[in-house]
């Protein structure tokens, strides 16, 4: 790679401490482990949001837009010797026992239509979701986020991953409860 | 007879190039052999590459972005294999998905200077390839078929795979 002068290298001193920043202002995050899956929950502020989108270049109108849904952000193992279906179709959010449904990518897509978002801020949005649906190998891991629409107060989430290779085996279930939308710091 | 020899591990090699799958370090899976998706991209210096100008040798495949975790944790195992590899019959293709030459500069200029990856600019090609997520590796063989794929990121300087992407460099028929 010789396209750009040295000093510039050194400029991405600044742009690595950015990057680590956005790890370090994560709070403790919420862990569930058991003999079949690992999670690991984390929640981002509006705030961190933004700062996210911002840092790759999004407009304004596109981090408005972002920053009025909540991200459950999750990494998750599968730990068995077996496929374990990761399909989000099969989750179900709920608050007081009502259920209510994430954003989905057609729903972005829309939203992405009206303000004529570019085509690479599309993808990149993309990338950071949690996919629909995945065929977990075992030992294998995904990351992403889950949009849901912005909550005031905590809700569950409960999980369900069919398993085997043609989703033949026993539904593997786990609950969440009190996730929340985490909020600004105001202070 | 040496000739002799030498035509039949020639013609063995092309007709299978796989590794056994006990050969394969962790996280690596054999994939139903099939043909790659299209790969035609400039890199970050305006130098065009086409994946069908790699037949006749491995191809490392290899799709990442600056904002994820484990690609930032990969990217200097990644340098270590282009030190280590190339010139060889392992050609690596390092496809940044979707970011400006500014963010991918600054970047790499820190963390493994010697990738010149090819800019991906709209995401398209990431698209068609489908990775399962980012980070994301795929083995292409001589015949331009999907072989293996590396099951998020891994660390290519560990001793294991360092001796898959030998194995791999090693059956590649020799380049014209």
């Amino acid at each position: 790679m010789k396209r750009r002068s040295l000093s510039a290298v050194f400029s991405s001193v600044t742009l690595i401490l950015f990057s680590f920043n956005g790890v370090a202002a994560e709070d403790t995050p919420l862990i569930y482990e058991d003999q079949d899956v690992r999670m690991r929950f984390v929640q981002f502020t509006p705030q961190q949001i933004s700062a996210f989108y911002e840092g790759r270049e999004f407009s304004k109108t596109a981090v408005e837009k972002l920053v009025k849904s909540c991200y459950v952000t999750l990494i998750l193992k599968n730990k068995t010797s077996d496929i374990l279906w990761l399909d989000l179709d099969q989750w179900e959010f709920s608050h007081n026992g009502k259920k209510f449904n994430r954003h989905t990518r057609a729903f972005w897509e829309k939203q992405w239509d009206d303000i004529k978002l570019k085509k690479a801020h599309r993808s990149t949005f993309n990338w950071t979701l949690m996919p629909a649906v995945r065929n977990l190998y075992p030992q294998e891991g995904v990351g992403g986020r889950i949009p849901i629409p912005m909550q005031s107060a905590p809700f569950s989430l409960t999980l369900n991953f069919p398993t085997g290779k043609n989703k033949q085996g026993k539904m593997k279930s786990v609950k969440i409860e009190n996730l929340n939308c985490k909020q600004n710091d105001l202070k | 007879m040496k000739q002799l020899t030498i035509l039949c591990l020639s013609l063995l090699i092309s007709v299978n190039p796989a590794l056994a799958t006990k050969d394969l370090p962790y996280g690596i899976i054999e994939l139903e052999a099939r043909d790659a998706p299209a790969l035609k991209l400039k890199d970050i210096d305006g130098k065009t590459y086409d994946i069908k100008s790699s037949r006749g040798k491995w191809v490392f495949v290899h799709f990442w972005a600056t904002w994820c975790g484990p690609c930032r944790k990969e990217i200097p195992t990644i340098q270590d294999v282009i030190t280590k590899f190339k010139g060889t019959n392992l050609d690596i293709a390092i496809i940044n998905t979707s970011e400006s030459e500014d963010t991918v500069f600054n970047f790499l200029g820190l963390l493994a200077p010697d990738i010149s990856p090819l800019m991906d600019n709209e995401g398209l090609v990431t698209e068609r390839w489908q990775p399962r997520g980012l980070p994301a590796t795929y083995f292409v063989d001589p015949q331009g078929r999907l072989r293996y794929l590396a099951l998020g990121g891994r660390p290519w300087n560990k001793a294991d795979y360092f001796e898959f992407l030998n194995k791999l460099k090693e059956a590649a028929p020799k380049a014209q």
